[in-house]
């Protein structure tokens, strides 16, 4: 297996190439906390690194602020706390008098933790710092030989200042003769690859190395500023299958996957709002090590990117254009097109609530938000007042109903931010009658099998079995997988009971295969290889009694 | 010096100290308390320093009683910091202190509160880091009385305390080393310990020694118990215990008691090294290896290393077996990464993370949900961390990995032991 240290700590500089052009902003001296004596220093302070303010400011920084200063000699320490900034970088610096024949500088989050360090050997040490950072850094200089007074500067730097400012202060980066890259042959040919791919002109702040294995997923999250966009690009090393890499919101939903047909793969996230992203990779076999890179926009970077393949965590475009875009997902999972639709406007902390005719059997109701909406929560009631189904996303919500014909309510709320929504609705014409009948549980169950990041009907579901369950009883059937094809298997039950769980174990070893619990609803995978497999699917309880539905479907593995 | 300029990898917006520490001062001034903040420390390992003069009124006649009559002192470092406030055993008539006592960090926090003509004993109070470094902030509450728990304030540092941190005591020396031993055998037994086992090991004149020995898959309580030495001379015993086979500190004693007392677990069969000093004398000391077995929760995909690690947290926190697998792994790298749980009303989970490859700078666990923070730290080495939760309410639980390093990987593992019949429905 690779080594992790080959990609350890890489990439943290981010003084990568510049984002798009951007009015300069009015930037303020950084905020310093400096104990009683470099207080009364500061302004000696700047007698020794005032020289370097023009400097700075030609090259695009901010105002200086004297972080800490003092008379030092070899070994001594000099230095404070600074405020880290969030968007832009952060310039520090430590300059000697006279005597001062080699000084170096160091920069510890609160934690302890190395945010920078320049130890090379002369008596000017510079850092450039950009984001993501830590909140706040103690910053000091230690003076390795000589004596005299030490200074500490510090100014803020716009990222897309941070290549002139660099060069200007001879920042030294740990990207110049990178050894991570040169471990992992091809990296940064595919990091070009994939910059020419997304055109314009991107940061990379974030390169890491994981431990990759079929068995368990792994999770790599990152913040997104608001009008942000964040490409994933993630490399499978030696001995690990070709990798699914889903994209989640900030909530932990599947916002979507990635959709190359090839080894390496990449996705593509934006979002309207400030949040995180989390990025799961998970191989289809094998297990090792796997490298990923991320690429970013910056802020105005979501107006600027126009790919298909993108993946918008809340809405970007009108209303239609989200309708557009439903359709045609939906299409490719068998739906037609809706048998009605309601326009409205959503509102934070206030339910808007819209009368649908439903037939009888299952429908999927769908609530498709246009900018600027941001999160959404939709609940549908029926007229006796009882709740049928409810669903949450960013930019929309899919409720799935099955229930007699009959009008119910879908209340729709917006949770960040306001804006105009569509309710649609499909009939899941060809569900099969159990799941038609299946009512609250039925519901669940397509619920549950939409989670990921494809549509599925209920046309798509087969092997239905409507169960009864307590959880005193394990009830057990057998199932198939095909040869070369996978199988997911969904369970959920109706009211009156919670802790639904599945197992999938070998047919012919009884070995645990896969397992998937929900307090309603749950699912869980198995794939086949050359030969079909043979399961045995158990379903139980965690507590109370009540009626379940049970359903599978086949799908093909990710490519390899 | 040395080499050249370096950037380490992205370091996550973390909980900021300084934000917490502007809630506490903020919780104590509405409960009515005068609260100063000094200037943030930021110290080295071995480093001591006297907390900032001026932030407490000196003690004198009419201080006794009413208003100012007690100050109480929060030292705050991030969580997983192992630090201390030490404090004069007493005071020289020079009005320096005779010697100290720690008070040790838990979850990154330690409070102090002196009423009336103690108050002086602050004067003397003084932060030692154990970290390899550290920010430290302080501040200082005068009032009538102590104020509100600062855990009330920062939840996400209410955290059971380890059992690696209790503080044993000085043992009885006094009843010979055969009673010593037969008490911690019998400590082992009432613990739920496998087995235990003796074996004797020759120190050298100086009274340090070191020796191999075979650990088997599980988690082992290591006791190196002296006979009292020339002259009734009583040892202070240290120790640690390492793998090997890669030189990995699996745990180690440094603290004020003649036997030394060490804890690990291990994935796999391992060889550990013990190594000590404080002796008395060149007779031999009594190594005693109480076992337990691993938890059978534990997830089989999951590294050895990992394993050991999630087996520790379990055991420090006092979390149960989960006795089955996890609802869920997932592995990660350094960096905050977040999982989310869809919770069952009325059920109870534990969450345990681990180091599965390589060398952590910090290790954290963060669970929030509607209701309930939860949160844990790898402290003191440690190579795991756990927490344990309840919910109430239906909803998500939000998970979050705080992990700093480089080239290092973890494993998360997410138990549910206990359920609740349901109350309503809800889809």
């Amino acid at each position: 297996m690779r080594a992790l240290w080959l990609l350890a700590g890489v990439g943290a500089l981010g003084c990568g190439a510049p984002r798009p052009a951007e009015a300069p902003r009015a930037l303020e001296a950084p905020r310093v906390e400096r104990g009683a004596k470099g207080e009364a220093l500061g302004s000696e302070g700047r007698r020794w690194v005032g020289g370097e303010v023009a400097k700075a400011a030609a090259e695009g920084a901010g105002p200086l602020s004297v972080v800490a200063a003092e008379a030092a000699s070899d070994g001594d320490r000099v230095g404070g706390f600074v405020a880290l900034p969030k968007r832009e970088c952060l310039l520090l610096y430590a300059r000697g008098s006279e005597g001062i024949e080699d000084l170096d500088l160091f920069a510890y989050g609160e934690d302890g933790a190395l945010v920078g360090a320049d130890e090379a050997p002369d008596p000017r040490p510079s850092l450039l710092l950009c984001p993501p950072l830590p909140g706040r850094a103690y910053a000091f200089a230690r003076v390795a030989s000589g004596r005299g007074f030490v200074a500490l500067g510090a100014h803020l730097v716009p990222v897309e200042a941070a290549t002139r400012v660099a060069r200007a202060f001879n920042v030294r980066s740990r990207r110049e003769g990178n050894p991570a890259a040169e471990a992992w042959p091809g990296l940064d040919v595919k990091v070009q690859a994939l910059r020419r791919q997304l055109g314009g002109r991107w940061e990379e702040r974030r390169r890491s190395a994981a431990l990759l294995d079929a068995r368990s997923p792994t999770r790599l999250s990152t913040p997104l500023e608001a009008g942000e966009c964040v490409a994933a690009l993630s490399l499978p090393g030696e001995g690990v299958g070709p990798v699914e890499l889903l994209a989640l919101d900030g909530e932990g939903r599947v916002a979507g996957r990635a959709t190359e047909r090839v080894r390496d793969r990449s996705v593509l996230v934006c979002s309207s709002v400030a949040t995180s992203v989390t990025f799961e990779a998970r191989p289809h076999g094998g297990a090792g090590v796997g490298a990923f890179v991320f690429l970013y926009s910056g802020e105005r970077g979501a107006d600027l990117v126009a790919r298909p393949d993108r993946i918008d965590l809340y809405p970007s475009g009108d209303v239609a254009a989200a309708r557009a875009a439903l359709a045609a997902r939906l299409r490719a999972a068998g739906y037609g097109a809706p048998g009605s639709a309601t326009l409205g406007q959503a509102e934070v902390g206030r339910r808007v609530s819209t009368p649908v005719a439903l037939g009888a059997g299952c429908s999927r109701v769908d609530v498709v938000g246009g900018a600027p909406l941001a999160g959404v929560v939709a609940e549908a009631w029926s007229e006796a007042g009882a709740l049928l189904a409810s669903g949450e996303g960013g930019g929309g919500a899919a409720l799935f109903v099955c229930a007699p014909a009959g009008k119910v309510r879908v209340e729709v709320e917006a949770t960040a931010r306001p804006g105009p929504f569509a309710i649609e609705v499909r009939r899941e014409a060809q569900a099969p009658p159990a799941l038609a009948q299946g009512g609250l549980a039925a519901g669940r169950l397509l619920g549950r099998f939409n989670a990921g990041a494809d549509a599925v009907s209920a046309a798509q579901l087969g092997d239905l079995r409507p169960l009864s369950l307590d959880a005193a009883q394990r009830r057990a059937f057998d199932a198939r997988v095909p040869e070369r094809r996978c199988l997911e298997v969904g369970a959920a039950v109706g009211g009156g009971a919670t802790g639904v769980e599945l197992r999938l174990l070998d047919g012919a070893g009884g070995a645990e295969l896969a397992r998937g619990r929900g307090p309603y609803a749950t699912a869980a995978r198995v794939c086949a290889g050359e030969r079909p497999r043979a399961l045995s699917v158990e379903v139980r309880l965690g507590a109370g009694k009540g009626e379940a539905v049970v359903a599978s479907r086949p799908f093909d593995p990710p490519a390899r | 010096m040395a080499a050249a300029a370096l950037a380490v990898g992205p370091s996550p917006a973390a909980a900021e100290l300084d934000d917490e520490a502007l809630r506490l001062e903020r919780a104590w001034r509405a409960a009515g308390f005068e609260v100063k903040r000094g200037a943030p420390l930021f110290l080295e390992q071995g480093a001591t320093r006297l907390l900032p003069a001026g932030l407490w009124r000196a003690a004198g006649p009419g201080r006794e009683e009413g208003a100012g009559a007690c100050a109480t002192v929060a030292a705050l470092a991030v969580r997983g910091a192992d630090f201390s406030v030490t404090l004069p055993t007493d005071l020289l008539p020079s009005g320096r202190p005779a010697g100290r006592r720690a008070e040790r960090a838990l979850a990154g926090l330690v409070t102090l509160t002196r009423c009336g003509a103690e108050r002086q004993e602050l004067a003397h109070a003084a932060v030692e880091m154990r970290s390899p470094r550290g920010a430290v902030e302080v501040l200082v509450a005068e009032g009538a009385g102590p104020p509100p728990p600062a855990r009330d304030t920062l939840l996400e540092r209410s955290v059971p305390l380890p059992r690696a941190l209790v503080d044993p005591g000085r043992a009885r020396t006094s009843e010979g080393l055969d009673a010593r031993l037969r008490w911690a055998e019998e400590r082992a037994r009432r613990d739920g310990a496998a087995a235990s086992e003796r074996r004797e090991i020759d120190p050298s004149d100086d009274g340090a020694g070191r020796a191999l020995v075979p650990l088997s898959a599980g988690c082992h309580r290591l006791e190196l118990f002296a006979a009292q030495g020339p002259n009734e001379s009583v040892a202070d015993v240290d120790a640690d215990v390492r793998d090997a086979a890669t030189n990995r500190m699996l745990a180690r004693d440094r603290s004020d008691t003649p036997d030394a007392h060490l804890e690990a677990c291990v994935g796999e069969a391992t060889t550990a090294l013990v190594r000590f000093s404080g002796a008395p004398g060149r007779a031999p000391l009594t190594l005693l290896d109480a076992r337990w077995p691993l938890p059978k929760g534990l997830p089989e995909a999951a590294p050895a290393r990992a394993r050991a690690g999630m087996a520790r947290a379990l055991a420090a926190r006092r979390v149960p077996d989960p006795g089955g697998p996890p609802l869920a792994t997932l592995l990660g790298a350094s960096g905050a990464t977040h999982a989310h749980l869809e919770l069952e009303p009325g059920g109870c989970y534990v969450a345990a993370v681990a180091v599965a490859q390589g060398e952590a700078r910090s290790l954290g666990l963060a669970v929030r949900g509607p209701g309930f923070v939860a949160g844990d730290d790898a402290l003191h080495g440690a190579d795991g961390a756990s927490a344990a939760f309840c919910a109430r309410h239906p909803g998500r639980a939000q998970v979050t990995v705080e992990a700093r390093g480089s080239g290092f990987a973890w494993m998360l593992a997410l138990w549910q032991v206990a359920s609740a019949p349901p109350k309503g429905v809800s889809p």
